[in-house]
């Protein structure tokens, strides 16, 4: 029900009261029912009230520091004043009731919006603390209203939040929260350039508004900033700061579009458009010899004019001066020898004598002809006191590339830069299609097309263009009026008029740029506005305003998408903005806070963990029996209540029922509480919700499902596959392990870790020892508190090796070998592409989880998810800064700290470190003899496998390539072995050579580059080719980083719990071997009387899937079921003549495809 | 080749003003004399992008952290419509805190529009520049005669439409396409910078990065540069990385991250990041 007038009036102050007194005229003036919003901002707004009551000016001024800088002010209002008229337009008219409601319509009551938007604003006073005295003394001067009365600010704010208002504020480029700041804030003298204030248009002076504008604080230059004139002014600007200073002082413009900056700026200077320029050059003129250099060459009387010219030039030159362009370098640089001989010294010579009073300037596209000139006449740019001027913005309406997409705020350009022509000429209609950027010639041509296809075009909606109203807004007073009944029909036909007269200025564009390049552009009229923005479908903009039915409102939203959506900068729709900030702050600020307390929680939680699980431990350990859980739990008077609580419970299932079922554990809460001692039954209770959430980031972990509600079962074991039987598991392996754990046991111990291992025995024992001892817990003390952590350094080769101890430690102490954390330190150093054999199983894994995660962070979400588990970090002496710091810290305090400061417990885990850097100090045996070194092991790639037959001839001349040192002793010994020969050739095919080329040149792969190193110089000692690897890696390394580096692992590796020493692992006894293996089954399937040669890289590839491989057999069975098959295939499938070798070489274009079972070899071997 | 104090000047603020304005810090190793190790965002971004990187330097190198004017945590107010219409004002503001932090050489890693602001800043001051670090470079994003920017016209302007339209809808699907592989948290930090900038803003500023071209100047370029491209950068094409390496008058070099895809490395994947970037800091 809407409100009487007077009801509302009393709510308001006296200058709040004036503008609902003027939109209650507005109202009865339109003879609408009600007074709504709308009517007061157009009240507000409207120039016959605000020239002459105050109030209006704060709208009014929030709305000219709101209002995008992108158009001129008075556009913008008058825009904006026409959007009202057409809103209100839109409104239904009172005219059907009037005769019921004759005496209302004298002062038509205020709107339910209306009045919902004083009540707000009356509530939002009274809130507001600055306006909170207001309303108090309001409360003493008159007692007689109950309410507050309003001030206008408020209500201005009130009415922006009406979604109507807002709406049409946005159809005209404004910005509901920007209209708001405006209001709220005092006007604020905001840094600009200088810019001065020019005439405002002609065509506008009758703007009754235009003094109001002047008072603003705003400096409105009549610019668009996207328009060419702006980047150019940009330009020009730079150009006359150097002109203006001391030295260097001469500009030389370099960049692809320099020449459209000096366009620019001779422009401005012809124009006398002084704005861009420092004062004390104002009156500057501009003198261009661009034309006479460019055909200095040419023609041959050069000569003459130059002197003349210059001359003449120094005459002209008075304050402030000129300057001379010389136009583009090219010219320059091509010209003829007159340049050289006559021009040049004769520009020095001139620049020399008008020092003070005659500039200089060029331009260049690119830089090379910049370096051109300059190297053909050395110093000149000192001579000539060049200042060099980077030119880097491109025009954007250059080839139309940018120009801008049509809106609904251009077409009101067209507007009124054409006001006076449609007065003057009624029919025109091609007028609202102008066009800068074609010549006059084309430009008439595309009128007369367009004219036609208007003509063609049905009649019915024309006539009414030519009405000395601006035709759209008679059109969309029509439409309003006619109820928008045809409006869709029209539309149609205006849609495929509009289409139709757009591809013909396109044709028109085309024509023209291809043509009349050259042209002088049509000039724009002087009422006309300046710039390329005058290009615009007229008709697009109309259409869009006839097509404002005020029923329909999601059409206009659509509107505002396509045609607000496109000016530019206050573009974007209202709504949408207010959309996007709301779920900006509904989506994006849970995340950090939801981070937080998964953070928080998991710290907690990690405490907890980390404090049960010594406890856990040591009750395994073999000092402790079951009896006394209490000694253990003293020390839980360090940590909280909390984690009291959860010992508690921790210890029930534990000691009370070891087998108890995970079902069970649901009901147990209250048993729980009921056990402990009553005073804490409350904090628990309290304290339950927030276990409870631990438990779900603790079920975020990988396999912890989901049945698992009893929260406190999950801390201690989130890494296992969860429940009761991985718990069951557990307590067994635990038992288990309290016997290995004896002093008296050590040599079980190791006995199986030899027998997983296979090798390495020495260093084994040292690593068995070294964990009996630490578990045994003789002063392994860390503070107060006991220390769990083991840390072990694996020195020396046999880097696969390192990783079978760690695989089998992981299964033997923690039960299964997934309780493994392997991480390469390195592999974020080099990335080896393509992928080695011995990389491949890591990578797979390590890949995917890598991305976006520092190694720290990557290590620490690990131990998190497995607290009990081997650690095992290759290459530590690679490892990164944050790494470095992490474990520095780990070792010394117990906790693993991630990037984020989150620590993790790592009492429980064994870290297992390698290095292969360090390995000089503590290893030494290495003999000239070795075949295949570790590194080319390491290098070797899975590539596919083929078979080859050549002559022994053929084969003979290629002995020299062959590798005699392996080669013949192979030979031989193979020879004395068996009569077959079976040898190792180190022959590459041609292919290997390009496609280490390629990568090489790629810049990849440091391994690819080792690789080749390592092939050249398989006959040196390997310690050789080792210094030069160091030496480039050391290189590459900023000398005091690796210092730091080098100091950081030498401190680490001191602080560690032992240091082991790996072997070499000999590769030759397994290749001997090996190859005896193959040869035998060579002699079996092919026979004695022929030769197998086995390239060198398929043989390192045999070695690394054997190195790799847990077990020989599988080995065995490669050879037997894919070598020797593909043996007998070949024999029956060529008939070998005798003097034949047979060679097994790698296609190193081929990648395998697929692997044998067990072993990573080709599946299969191509014959050729 | 000066000038930037004349031109800073002219825009009314002081150093320390500019300092506070646009967020700048120094962190690490301050007291260390050698040279300052300078950070600097691209669009859609804030320093915090940075987050990832600095701990990796913080031990030894001084680091200067700074935002651009556009970036969102900037008050738009002192976004200035007429000022920013070229990328030399951006170059204004970086030498002016070069001098209001009285830094005389420097380092310099910029990624995307900063790796313009850097080339166009060592242009005009060479020796305040020991080293450009370009992540996600490119001279030009337009295609153009025998040059593959990797836009056309049309896709930008559809490109802003869409921006204009529903920047949040843009914002969501541009996203994880910049951010390229899938990094979840990556794509999360980057859409929450993105938001952060004023609709306008960001618009504005692309159209003045899609406006610049910097291939005609690249050869003035003196000082060192080192090229880091990912595998694979839906802004930015491999040519050119080429290009720039032809064309940048330093001694230059390319680093390919193999196993790296995106336009955001330093959010997707840090630590191949900043191993690369020390090495091309000690290089």
């Amino acid at each position: 029900m809407p409100t009487p007038v007077s009801s509302a009036r009393q709510c308001l102050a006296s200058e709040a009261a004036a503008a609902l007194d003027d939109a209650v005229a507005v109202a009865r003036r339109r003879t609408h029912p009600q007074t709504t919003s709308l009517h007061l901002v157009y009240a507000l707004l409207s120039s016959s009230s605000s020239s002459s009551s105050p109030p209006s000016s704060i709208l009014r001024d929030a709305l000219s520091r709101a209002r995008s800088s992108a158009y001129s002010p008075r556009l913008q209002f008058k825009a904006l004043e026409l959007c009202f008229g057409v809103a209100l337009d839109r409104l239904p008219s009172s005219s059907s009731h009037h005769h019921q409601q004759a005496a209302q319509a004298e002062e038509p009551p205020v709107s339910n919006s209306l009045m919902a938007a004083i009540k707000r604003s009356q509530a939002n006073q009274r809130r507001n603390p600055d306006t909170f005295h207001l309303y108090q003394q309001q409360q003493q001067g008159s007692s007689s209203f109950s309410g507050v009365k309003v001030e206008l600010q408020q209500l201005v704010l009130a009415i922006l939040d009406d979604p109507v208002v807002s709406r049409v504020f946005g159809e005209a480029g404004f910005r509901n929260c920007d209209i708001k700041l405006a209001v709220l804030r005092p006007p604020l003298p905001i840094l600009r350039f200088p810019r001065a204030a020019r005439c405002p248009p002609l065509f506008l002076c009758n703007f009754s508004a235009a003094d109001d504008f002047d008072a603003l604080p705003v400096p409105r230059g009549f610019t668009f900033p996207f328009s060419a004139s702006d980047g150019g002014d940009e330009n020009c600007r730079r150009i006359g700061k150097v002109l203006a200073r001391r030295s260097s002082r001469n500009p030389m413009l370099v960049g692809v579009s320099a020449g459209e900056a000096a366009q620019d700026f001779a422009r401005a200077v012809e124009r006398q458009n002084w704005d861009v320029l420092p004062t004390e050059l104002r009156g500057l003129r501009l003198v261009s010899i661009e034309r006479e250099v460019s055909e200095l060459g040419k023609s041959g009387d050069g000569r003459s004019w130059i002197g003349a010219r210059l001359e003449e030039l120094g005459q002209q030159a008075e304050e402030p001066g000129v300057v001379l362009s010389i136009g583009d370098l090219k010219g320059m640089v091509e010209g003829g020898d007159d340049v050289g001989s006559c021009l040049v010294p004769e520009l020095t010579r001139v620049l020399e004598l008008l020092r003070e009073r005659l500039w200089m300037m060029g331009w260049s596209a690119s830089y090379e002809t910049y370096m051109k000139f300059l190297s053909r006449y050395p110093l000149l740019d000192k001579d000539w006191d060049w200042q060099l001027l980077p030119i880097t913005t491109v025009r954007p309406g250059m080839g139309g590339s940018l120009s801008r997409p049509p809106s609904l705020m251009d077409s009101f350009v067209p507007f009124g830069g054409l006001f006076p022509t449609t007065y003057e000429s009624k029919g025109l209609l091609s007028s609202p299609y102008p066009t800068v950027h074609r010549c006059q010639h084309c430009n008439d041509k595309c009128m007369q097309e367009v004219a036609a296809v208007l003509k063609g075009h049905s009649t019915s909606t024309e006539d009414r263009h030519s009405a000395d109203v601006p035709a759209w807004v008679q059109r969309a007073n029509i439409f309003s009026i006619n109820g928008g009944l045809d409006a869709s029909k029209a539309q149609d036909d205006k849609t495929v008029l509009n289409v139709k007269v757009m591809d013909l200025q396109k044709k028109w564009n085309d024509y023209c740029q291809c043509i009349h390049q050259g042209c002088q552009r049509l000039e724009t009229g002087s009422y006309q506005v300046p710039g390329n923005i005058v290009g615009l479908p007229y008709v697009s903009g109309k259409e869009r305003v006839s097509n404002q039915d005020s029923s329909n409102l999601d059409l206009t939203q659509n509107q505002n998408q396509e045609g607000y959506g496109n000016s530019f900068p206050m573009v974007v729709g209202l709504q949408k903005i207010a959309a996007a900030s709301q779920s900006l702050s509904l989506s994006v600020i849970p995340e950090p806070k939801n981070g937080d307390l998964i953070s928080r929680l998991q710290v907690r939680l990690s405490k907890s963990e980390q404090f049960q699980r010594e406890i856990f431990q040591s009750h395994q350990g073999p000092h402790s029996d079951s009896g006394n859980h209490d000694d253990h739990a003293s020390p839980s008077s360090v940590t909280s209540v909390r984690t009291d609580l959860v010992l508690g419970t921790l210890h029930e299932p534990t000691c009370k029922d070891e087998q108890l079922a995970i079902q069970k554990h649901t009901n147990h809460l209250d048993s729980c509480s009921g056990c402990l001692p009553s005073k804490k039954v409350d904090d628990f209770s309290r304290n339950v919700p927030e276990v409870l959430v631990q438990s779900h980031s603790c079920s975020a972990g990988p396999d912890l499902p989901k049945n698992n509600t009893h929260p406190l079962m999950c801390s201690p074991l989130p890494s296992k596959s969860g429940g009761a039987p991985a718990f069951d598991q557990h307590c067994l392996g635990s038992s288990n392990m309290c016997q290995k754990f004896d002093p008296s046991n050590y040599k079980s111990f190791c006995a199986s870790l030899i027998d997983k291992v296979g090798r390495q025995e020495e260093a084994l024992s040292a690593v068995s020892q070294t964990i009996l001892h630490c578990r045994a817990g003789h002063e392994r003390h860390r503070g107060a508190s006991l220390k769990g952590d083991i840390w072990l350094t694996f020195l020396g080769p046999d880097s696969i090796g390192k990783k079978k101890v760690a695989v089998a430690l992981a299964e033997l102490i923690y039960g299964s070998k997934e309780d493994l954390i392997c991480i390469d330190l390195s592999y974020q150093n080099g990335f080896t592409f393509p992928i080695t054999i011995c990389d491949q199983q890591e990578v797979n894994g390590c890949d995917t989880r890598f991305r976006g995660k520092t190694s720290v962070d990557h290590i620490a979400g690990e131990l998190s998810k497995k607290p009990w588990s081997v650690v095992f970090l290759k290459n530590v002496d690679k490892a990164d800064f944050l790494v470095q710091k992490s474990l520095s810290q780990a070792i010394q305090t117990g906790k693993f700290p991630d990037s984020h400061g989150r620590e993790f417990g790592i009492s429980n885990a064994i870290f297992v470190m390698t290095a292969t850097e360090a390995q000089g100090q503590a290893f030494s045996q290495r003999t000239d003899s070795v075949k295949f070194s570790e590194e080319s092991i390491l290098a070797a790639q899975s590539w596919q496998m083929k078979i080859l037959i050549q002559h022994v001839s053929e084969a003979a001349s290629c002995n020299p390539n062959v590798n005699v040192l392996i080669a013949s002793r192979q030979n031989s010994r193979n020879m004395r072995a068996s009569l077959s020969s079976v040898f190792v050739s180190k022959r590459k095919l041609g292919v290997s050579d390009d496609f280490k080329k390629q990568h090489e040149s790629l810049g990849t792969a440091k391994r690819a580059h080792r690789t080749s190193n390592t092939f050249l110089d398989l006959n040196l000692p390997v310690e050789e080719a080792e210094l030069n690897d160091a030496e480039s890696s050391s290189s590459s390394e900023n000398s005091s980083t690796s210092e730091n580096t080098e100091a950081w692992v030498k401190d680490f590796f001191s602080a560690v719990d032992a240091i082991v020493n790996f072997k070499p692992y000999d590769f030759d006894a397994l290749a001997d071997s090996i190859l005896k293996e193959i040869s035998k089954s060579f002699l079996d399937t092919i026979g004695s009387e022929y030769m197998l040669e086995i390239d060198v890289k398929v043989m390192e590839q045999i070695l690394a899937a054997a190195w790799l491989s847990d077990a020989r057999q599988a080995l065995d069975v490669w050879i037997e079921q894919v070598l020797s098959r593909s043996f007998i295939e070949l024999r029956e499938r060529f008939k070998l003549p005798t003097q034949t070798v047979v060679r097994l070489v790698a296609c190193e274009d081929l990648a395998i495809g697929e692997h044998a079972p067990g072993v990573l070899l080709p599946s299969r071997i191509c014959l050729n | 080749m000066g000038g930037s104090n004349s031109n800073w000047s002219s825009g009314g603020a002081t150093g320390s003003k500019l300092l506070e304005m646009l967020n700048v810090r120094v962190v690490g190793n301050v007291d260390r004399p050698a040279p300052a190790l300078v950070l600097s965002h691209g669009i859609g971004t804030d320093q915090s992008a940075w987050n990832r990187i600095v701990p990796y330097f913080e031990r030894d190198y001084r680091i200067v952290l700074y935002d651009l004017v556009c970036a969102g945590s900037v008050n738009p107010d002192h976004f200035d419509f007429r000022r920013y219409v070229t990328l030399d004002a951006y170059v204004d503001d970086l030498l002016a805190i070069l001098d209001a932090l009285r830094i005389d050489r420097c380092f310099f890693v910029g990624h995307s529009v900063s790796a313009m602001i850097g080339i166009l800043a060592a242009i005009r001051r060479p020796d305040a520049f020991l080293k450009l670090i370009l992540i996600g470079a490119s001279p030009r994003f337009l295609n153009d005669e025998n040059y593959h920017g990797g836009f056309e016209e049309g896709e930008i302007e559809t490109v802003f439409a869409a921006m204009e339209s529903n920047y949040e809808a843009w914002v969501r699907g541009f996203a994880p396409l910049a951010v390229g592989a899938d990094v979840p948290e990556a794509v999360r930090e980057f859409s929450r910078t993105l938001f952060n900038m004023r609709p306008d803003i960001t618009l504005f500023v692309s159209r003045t990065v899609f406006n610049s071209d910097l291939r005609g100047v690249l050869g003035l370029v003196r000082v060192p540069c080192v090229i880091v491209q990912t595998a694979k950068d839906v802004s930015v094409p491999p040519s050119v990385a080429g290009y720039l390496k032809a064309h940048l008058g330093g001694r230059t070099t390319t680093e390919l991250l193999h196993h790296t895809e995106g336009h955001l490395p330093h959010l997707s994947a840090p630590a191949a990041l900043a191993p690369v970037i020390r090495r091309s800091l000690s290089r």
